[in-house]
């Protein structure tokens, strides 16, 4: 659901008010001794506002919404105090940048990023206003770049992507109120049946990271026919008379030949099959049982194992983002008074009789009867 | 204090009396469940400003909730308890006339919520948010007793489990007594070093039971009506069906077979659960009571009296 926006106006003049208001349980003992619980950790932000003046008559063109009908209809049209909107601080909307010469800017925009230990990683989209405690932030005003160690990321499911949700959202051990960052996992999903480069990774179904390998030689192992490595020069050996490799490792026969490995009546021979290309192997047809215990894989009949990496560490640490947010809010009051203190006025002459005219203030230096100022306070969320 | 168990399922209670010993602020929030925890109609709210993750149960969603002290009673009265909630977004949604979609304040209306279980949990926060590190204690439970539509809120009125024990009793029945035997203090009859334990035999039934002597002395025949008053306490071992189980001793004599061997035969007070079996059941007697609140396996009421003198 998106939310109004609050009316930027000129006439908005000092001084600006502005709050922030905690709520805490107090009990005192006789002896001086407190406990204090706090209800909550995100502010509640007060602005008090004041309008020096609000033109109510038409800028060049009778089509136009003057500013005193702008506010006083947006006042309406939220039902006074009822209904929540965004506002843009002017002083306070940007969190950013996020690298300050090509270095993440820590900790002024920096994400926290935390994992749900299930290899589950998010950063809540939060601002500090001094590097020491973070506010949720529940509103995004435009987009949002996020940096994994000074290196973009970009929107989007895949690995190393990031989808924004909330706001709202908790996990063990976190929770937060405003909008959170999901990564996607630290690699794609195994695939069947597909050529994988050397070292590519992929994420398991247990979330572990797999790496690719090809499988290499081994000494006085018993190969069966077709068995492949590869060999130290990146080609392919194939096994083609099955036996026993020798103690030590042969030199391969790289151009389309055969090589003898071990000796005697339990000799085996490869027989070159040609360049890997750079690859590991071609998986299986089937998803193979991960060895998820820091061990290796097997997969398919060629040379693709995978070597346990353990659970995904997360997106490269420290993230940080640029953007500029909206505070949610809403008018503290149900009436607003409006005080007209100049006449008639317009650069595009007189307004249409009883369509306004003049000039009006809320709590401005002209002001004579008009109670205080406009207040806007912070609204939480749409509860359950 | 109350078990606090983290989000695990582990005991954290020791943590969490740690962590309250070590702030003066700590951060305390309730975790409300009016339904019960399968029902997708469950309501799971919280009075945490962000939704609360309590692996055990589930996402708790920040509500408009606020509720009545809890009472710490003792006996059978049951507490009452009023929670008053706001519906938000779940009232703002399209509705509609079927259960699924209809609006809490309909479904209220229609006495949808009357009966159902309500839980509260007291959360423990290190940090906020965190409900999983050191968890949460049961604060509450009972049912829903009606729930009233009020001005934008519903309120549950609830009563505590306990209001299921409020159903006629004896006068002198003041607390569960029936509970496996739980002590290792024991009297011995004047003259033996040990309590006598005997091995049943047949024909034994729930309230009569035959046995024979094993120690301190084989097949011994002690006098009528000596152990009057005193206790029978089933032993364990290989093949034992009554462990623990425990009766009054009414009568205590002894019994011809027919064979011309005499046996000891018992009368009980109370039945046991079911008959011993013959050759595999013991059991020892002893005047001094089964159950002891000092013992540690003792799981009955632990007020007055004394379990000791209850039974």
């Amino acid at each position: 659901m998106s939310l109004p926006i609050f009316p930027s106006l000129p006439g908005l003049t000092f001084t600006t008010l502005k709050t922030p208001k905690f709520d805490t349980l107090i009990e005192s003992g006789a002896n001086g001794y407190e406990v204090r619980l706090p209800q909550y950790s995100n502010p509640v932000w007060t602005w008090q506002l004041i309008f020096d003046f609000l033109h109510d008559f038409f800028w060049g063109s009778f089509e136009t919404v003057s500013e005193l009908r702008t506010l006083m209809g947006f006042f309406n049209d939220q039902y006074g105090s009822a209904a929540a909107f965004l506002y843009t601080d002017p002083d306070d909307n940007y969190v950013g940048p996020a690298l300050v010469s090509g270095e993440p800017n820590i900790p002024l925009a920096q994400l926290a990023l935390v994992s749900d230990g299930a290899g589950n990683y998010y950063s809540p989209v939060q601002r500090t206003l001094d590097g020491g405690g973070y506010e949720d932030v529940t509103d995004l005003n435009g987009a949002i770049a996020v940096y994994r160690d000074g290196t973009l990321a970009t929107a989007g499911s895949g690995a190393n992507q990031y989808a924004l949700e909330g706001p709202g959202l908790a996990i063990p051990g976190y929770s937060w109120l405003g909008m959170v960052l999901k990564w996607g996992p630290g690699a794609a999903s195994w695939a069947g049946t597909h050529a994988f480069a050397l070292n590519a990774t992929i994420i398991d179904p247990a979330g572990h990271i797999q790496k690719a390998t090809g499988r290499a030689w081994s000494a006085l192992a018993v190969v069966a026919l077709g068995y492949e490595i590869i060999d130290p020069a990146g080609h392919v050996q194939k096994i083609t008379t099955a036996g026993t490799l020798g103690a030590t490792i042969p030199t391969f026969n790289d151009s389309g030949g055969t090589t003898n490995d071990g000796s005697g009546g339990t000799m085996a021979v490869w027989t070159d099959q040609g360049s890997a290309g750079g690859n590991a192997g071609t998986s299986g047809a089937a998803i193979p049982t991960f060895n998820d215990t820091g061990g290796a894989t097997s997969d398919g009949t060629g040379t693709l194992v995978w070597e346990d990496q353990g659970y995904y560490a997360g997106p490269a640490a420290p993230v940080t983002a640029q953007f500029h947010f909206y505070f949610r809010v809403r008018f503290d009051a149900d009436s607003q008074d409006f005080e007209k203190f100049a006449g008639i006025g317009s650069s595009a002459g007189q307004p249409p009789d009883g369509q306004g005219g003049g000039y009006w203030t809320i709590g401005g230096s002209e002001s004579q009867n008009g109670a205080g100022t406009l207040v806007l306070r912070t609204a939480r969320p749409v509860p359950l | 204090m109350r078990r606090v168990i983290s989000g695990d399922g582990s005991d954290s209670t020791v943590a969490t009396q740690s962590y309250l010993n070590s702030t003066d602020r700590p951060i305390l929030r309730d975790l409300y469940i009016i339904g019960t925890p399968e029902d997708p109609k469950a309501l799971y709210l919280t009075n945490h400003e962000a939704p609360v993750l309590y692996s055990p149960y589930g996402m708790f969603w920040p509500a408009v909730v606020k509720r009545a002290g809890v009472e710490a009673k003792i006996g059978l009265d049951a507490q009452a308890l009023a929670i008053t909630w706001s519906p938000g977004a779940s009232a703002q949604a399209s509705k509609t006339s079927s259960t699924s979609t209809a609006s809490p304040y309909q479904l209220a209306a229609q006495h949808f919520y009357d009966n159902w279980p309500v839980l509260i949990l007291r959360c423990f926060m290190p940090t906020p948010g965190d409900a999983d590190t050191l968890g949460c204690a049961v604060w509450f439970g009972g049912r829903v007793q009606n729930c009233k539509v009020g001005r934008n809120s519903l309120i549950f009125n609830t009563k505590s489990y306990i209001d299921v024990l409020k159903q006629k009793v004896p006068s002198t029945v003041v607390e569960v007594t029936n509970t496996l035997a739980s002590t290792a203090a024991v009297t011995p009859p004047a003259g033996d070093a040990s309590v006598p334990i005997f091995n049943c035999i047949r024909p034994s039934t729930e309230t009569y039971i035959v046995a024979d002597c094993l120690s301190p002395v084989a097949n011994k025949i002690y006098s009528g009506n000596e152990f009057s008053g005193g206790y029978m306490v089933f032993l364990s071992g290989p093949g034992a069906t009554l462990a623990g189980a425990w009766s009054a001793i009414g009568q205590n004599g002894r019994w011809e077979d027919g064979n011309g061997n005499w046996h000891s035969e018992f009368t009980l007070y109370s039945p046991l659960p079911w008959p011993p079996t013959p050759g595999l059941d013991t059991f020892y007697v002893s005047t001094t009571p089964p159950l002891n609140l000092d013992d540690e396996g003792y799981y009955g009421f632990p007020f007055v009296p004394l379990p000791q003198a209850a039974v």
